[in-house]
């Protein structure tokens, strides 16, 4: 009989290691004073970058948020779990954080994993504010009412990035009508560009499309496109190059336009979305880059982004990143919620939040009581890569679009 | 007709890296009957070794190819380590066996490079006087993708030689169409197992090398090439090199001509391209095969 | 009691003389095992637990489910298919696209199953010409393009896919219920077992056997290979469907991760490490693989690694699977007891 002992000791362990963590499930509150954060975030695989950012820019802003008077008698204890940029593992680490009493949940990247979170923390009672995360279904910005009671989102909308980009653009760059587009066939891919587009036009600049391509999610080897690109650009001073895509795909594609000078050859390269780490990637040798998103670091001169920026460079060894700056509003907005509330029951922190002031590095920041949206302005840097910069990173302009010149506030 | 031609070599300049990248997973699929899973995480770790010996800058030539060979001397280390712990125990068994070792492989080598290299992405900067493009006419070609053809023919060519003309090409092939009488007339089947696994594991490290200026190096790389590799090595006949080579052209040609000429298939050509190589000619493009049959 | 024909075929095919447990479980009728296993697992896993480690264990159920539909293919009939994610996204989709038109759950996973089967069965046929690793190459494909799809068909909203499915009330009861759904999920799937195990005594299965260990000489028996194939990967579809609309029930969204090549690649590890030979192999392999990874994942900050190491020490310990190791084990104590009879 050993050896169905065996093997049904095998099939057993994993049993008894889920009753164990069950059984001993620790309740939020051992001491009485301390209040539990769940931040859900990348972790591991190939956005580990991201969530690395996020979970450190949520730590900082909670520390600073006590260090500015908020909630100070309270500690707050701060635990982090993997989401691998997949709806079902932050479903499972969302029920975990619940079912633990962690009712405070902060953080995650795609639009996906917030859309499967946020009505189980409706259901559960909890309250989530989302840090990435930039569908604009996720907010009522465009739907005057949010669609979510308990769900308050810190990045400002995808739409809003592309039409910050826009304005800015279409000022600076009237005369430049020839677009070129290369980018990821999927949603956040097409609308972002069409977006911008629409947003141009409005803005008067007689915009066309020259030369469009689409590749699908996750292919990095583009020189058929790179060559039929090279091949149909226009005039410089009317041609523009604008890049749909993130991460891993932008830098692809910029090393394989080198070879055909491409960005040489447009008075315009644009993109929206986290585009400097793929600068910093590039270690010097990033091309200029016109670039909206939630945040850059020497966008705002003044105490509280000093403060931030160094501290975050001491802690985490790097300057930090929009990615960087949503956690840390994130961690920030809870605890001053918590302080507003005067308690970390969810219902009070859920109603504290709607309509909450709190200090950010573009002043004071607010969310909007009926869309459930952080009031924050758009960043747009224009950028270029220098070995002898921070980070390899050169910043040679910024400008700052204000939250209430894209959407209408309450 | 130019734009049609212009498609063409850029279709070729598009299908002969693939044809680099997939030549290792072809040697070791053709020889030791296993598809090796781990093949994107070698290449990926060849990237990150290019990186980490060149610190990202820029080079030149020699250098670079120097630097290369490094990279694939690591992964040849790292396959003859992989087949002496874990594949040497599982030759013989159900060929789906060695496809999980090589599985669980690529989890092991994904988590390991983001121990080693952290999450920050990478990138490698291209070959000194080799980062533009030269003109034929009315049609531009990229400077490294004529560096890449080359390298892949070099590849191809040897690799076949080697196969088929030398002796220890002899020995190769006697012990992919019958390790046992292969044994029984002496050969070190033993060896040629680790020596094949280990030069299918340098050549997807000298692919992530020589890959490496074109793309973001970071710990999602591995998955990039793998479809289009398996799909090179099976359409392209149970490891035949010269398969493999037409398979990667066609690939190549069959994308670059969907961009140029059919765009809302763009991403699809693959799919359809290897849906009708299989369908036409189920066996695959081979004549000759690495076994031999 | 057993058919006489399984009882003896165990027998059969046992090594030596069946003794103790084995003994015993060659006089059960194997549905019963099937029946009393399932409801043995539901109420343990229901007593035991709820919230979160339900919904966990629940999830592996289902994944349970999946990797039995596809070693129908793999351990059964000898065929090898990569993209079988493909039908698991299917049942997972329509549920998702039919969530405002059907408020039956069980109608809804019905016409996901049955989606899932006719397009496997068509596709079957379509490429039943082809075999081998070539013929695996065309189910990868075919579950890439259903993937991108996903991304061209507005319908199918991409990679945000289709949020706010709700599991409806059966017979009054809200499914929401984590317990409720966990007993919803395990009648499903104990129906799901008990069928597939009588298609595995039955003479289609014995032809499923005969394909996989001598396609020739199945043929010269007058078994039609090409038509068992088809079948095979017909059933296989179905069942792989069903448990797709069950995740999409599970999760409340279906979102493109449902149908990638690298789904299709964990399932047929799942089968992998519990074994292909046997009936419940793939859905221990199933269970063992969700446990081990929702463990790593939070307790070391590079999961990857100890996960792969993990896998590998299970392949090199027991290469055949984790239910192959009894009959290794038995198997290795019986000859150490021979020979000290010598």
């Amino acid at each position: 009989m050993k050896h169905r002992k065996i093997a049904v000791a095998l099939i057993l362990i994993p049993f008894s290691l889920a009753a164990c963590s069950t059984a001993g499930g620790n309740t939020s509150a051992e001491n009485p004073n301390s209040v539990a954060l769940g931040v859900i975030a990348p972790m591991s695989g190939s956005f580990a970058q991201v969530g690395e950012h996020i979970s450190d820019g949520f730590a900082l802003g909670v520390k600073h948020a006590q260090e500015d008077g908020l909630a100070a008698d309270t500690t707050f204890e701060i635990e982090v779990k993997d989401d691998q940029v997949d709806a079902q593992v932050a479903s499972q680490a969302a029920r975990d954080f619940m079912s633990d009493g962690t009712m405070l949940l902060g953080g995650m990247l795609t639009t996906t994993t917030c859309s499967a979170v946020a009505p189980l923390v409706e259901q559960a009672g909890g309250v989530l504010i989302t840090s990435v995360c930039a569908g604009n279904e996720l907010s009522g910005v465009y739907s005057d009412v949010t669609p979510y009671e308990r769900t308050f989102t810190v990045a400002p909308r995808d739409t809003m990035v592309s039409d910050a980009l826009a304005t800015v653009l279409a000022e600076k760059f009237a005369t430049v009508t020839d677009y070129n587009v290369f980018g990821f066939d999927y949603a956040w891919g097409r609308d972002t560009w069409s977006g911008y587009l629409d947003g141009i036009k409005s803005a008067g600049v007689d915009a066309k499309v020259n030369q469009e391509f689409w590749v699908p999610l996750g292919d990095a080897s583009y020189r058929s496109q790179v060559s039929a690109l090279s091949n149909g650009l226009g005039d410089k001073e009317s041609s523009a190059m604008f890049l749909s895509t993130y991460g891993p795909g932008t830098t692809a594609f910029l090393q394989q336009a080198e070879a055909f000078d491409i960005v040489n050859r447009v008075a315009l390269l644009a993109s929206a979305g986290g585009y400097e780490p793929v600068a910093r990637g590039l270690a010097g040798a990033a091309p200029e880059m016109w670039n909206a998103y939630d945040y850059a670091y020497p966008a705002y001169d003044n105490e509280f982004n000093a403060r931030f920026v160094e501290d975050y460079l001491t802690e985490s060894g790097e300057r930090p990143l929009a990615w960087s700056y949503n956690g840390y509003r994130t961690g920030y907005a809870f605890v001053a919620a918590v302080d507003a509330a005067g308690s970390a029951d969810p219902d009070a922190v859920a109603e504290a939040l709607k309509g909450l002031e709190f200090e950010g590095a573009s002043g004071t920041l607010r969310f909007d009581p009926e869309t459930h949206q952080l009031l924050a302005p758009v960043v747009i840097s224009q950028t270029v890569g220098n070995p002898d910069a921070p980070d390899g990173v050169e910043y040679l302009s910024t400008s700052v679009v204000p939250a209430k010149n894209l959407i209408e506030t309450h | 007709m130019s734009d049609l031609i212009s498609a063409i070599i850029s279709g070729i300049a598009q299908g002969m890296p693939l044809f680099i990248v997939a030549s290792g997973l072809t040697l070791i699929f053709g020889v030791l009957r296993i598809l090796n899973f781990a093949h994107g995480a070698f290449f990926m770790i060849g990237a990150f070794v290019m990186t980490t010996v060149l610190s990202g800058q820029s080079v030149s030539m020699p250098v670079f190819l120097l630097a290369a060979l490094v990279a694939a001397g690591a992964l040849a280390a790292t396959g003859a380590l992989a087949d002496t712990f874990v594949f040497r125990k599982l030759y013989g068994q159900h060929p789906m066996i060695p496809l999980l070792a090589s599985y669980a492989l690529l989890i092991a080598l994904d988590g390991l490079a983001q121990v080693i290299w952290g999450n920050s992405p990478r990138s490698q900067a291209s070959v000194e006087g080799f980062g533009g493009s030269i003109q034929f006419g009315d049609i531009r070609v990229a400077s490294y993708d004529i560096v890449l053809l080359v390298v892949g023919v070099i590849i191809g060519t040897a690799l076949f030689l080697v196969l088929q003309k030398t002796h220890v090409g002899k020995i190769v092939r006697a012990v992919s169409s019958d390790e046992h009488m292969a044994r029984a007339l002496g050969v070190p089947a033993r060896k040629v197992q680790v020596g094949v696994f280990a030069v299918g594991a340098a050549l997807a490290g000298l692919s992530g090398a020589l890959m490496a200026p074109l793309v973001s190096i970071d710990v999602g790389l591995a998955p990039t090439f793998a479809i289009q590799s398996f799909a090179i090595v099976i359409i392209g006949g149970l490891g035949s090199i010269g398969g493999a080579l037409v398979a990667a052209l066609i690939l190549g040609i069959a994308d670059s001509l969907a961009v140029n000429f059919a765009p809302e298939l763009a991403g699809f050509s693959l799919y359809i391209a290897v849906a009708l190589v299989l369908l036409l000619r189920p066996q695959g493009l081979a004549k000759k095969r690495v076994g031999g049959h | 009691m057993t058919t006489p024909t399984q009882a003896v075929e165990t027998i059969k095919r046992a090594k030596r003389p069946l003794t103790g447990f084995e003994a015993f479980r060659a006089k059960v009728p194997p549905s019963v095992e099937v029946l009393i296993s399932c409801v043995v697992v539901a109420l343990v896993g229901g007593m035991l637990f709820d919230g979160s480690m339900l919904f966990l264990l629940t999830t592996a159920v289902i994944y349970a489910l999946f990797a039995s539909a596809t070693n129908v293919l793999f351990g059964w009939t000898g065929v090898s298919s990569f993209g079988q994610a493909a039908y698991f996204g299917v049942g997972a989709y329509t549920v998702g696209l039919t969530k405002d038109l059907i408020s039956n759950p069980i109608l809804a996973i019905v016409l996901g199953m049955a989606s899932a089967a006719i397009i496997a069965g068509v596709y079957g046929i379509l490429a039943s010409r082809i075999t081998g690793v070539e013929f695996a190459m065309l189910t990868l494909i075919f579950g890439q393009i259903l993937w991108l799809l996903t991304f061209r068909i507005p319908e199918l909203r991409g990679e945000n896919g289709i949020p706010a499915i709700s599991r409806g009330k059966l017979l009054g009861v809200n499914l929401f219920d984590d317990q409720a759904f966990w007993w919803y999920v395990f009648a499903i799937v104990t129906l799901a077992f008990l069928v597939l195990r009588r298609i595995r005594g039955s003479s289609f299965g014995a032809a499923m056997t005969a394909v996989r260990d001598d396609p020739i000489r199945a043929e010269a028996l007058g078994i039609s290979v090409r038509w068992v194939r088809v079948s095979a990967f017909a059933l296989a579809g179905a069942f792989a469907g069903l448990a797709g609309g069950l995740m999409a029930q599970l999760q409340g969204l279906v979102i493109p991760e449902m149908i990638t090549w690298g789904l299709s690649g964990e399932v047929i590890v799942m089968c992998l490490i519990g074994g292909m030979r046997s009936f419940w192999g793939p859905a221990i392999g199933a269970v063992l693989l969700v446990l081990v990874n929702y463990f790593l994942l939070d307790a070391t900050s590079a999961p990857d690694l100890w996960v792969g190491l993990a896998l590998l020490v299970i392949v090199l310990v027991v290469p055949g699977g984790l239910l192959s190791l009894p009959s290794r084990i038995s198997d290795a104590v019986h000859v150490r007891k021979k020979e000290a009879n010598r």
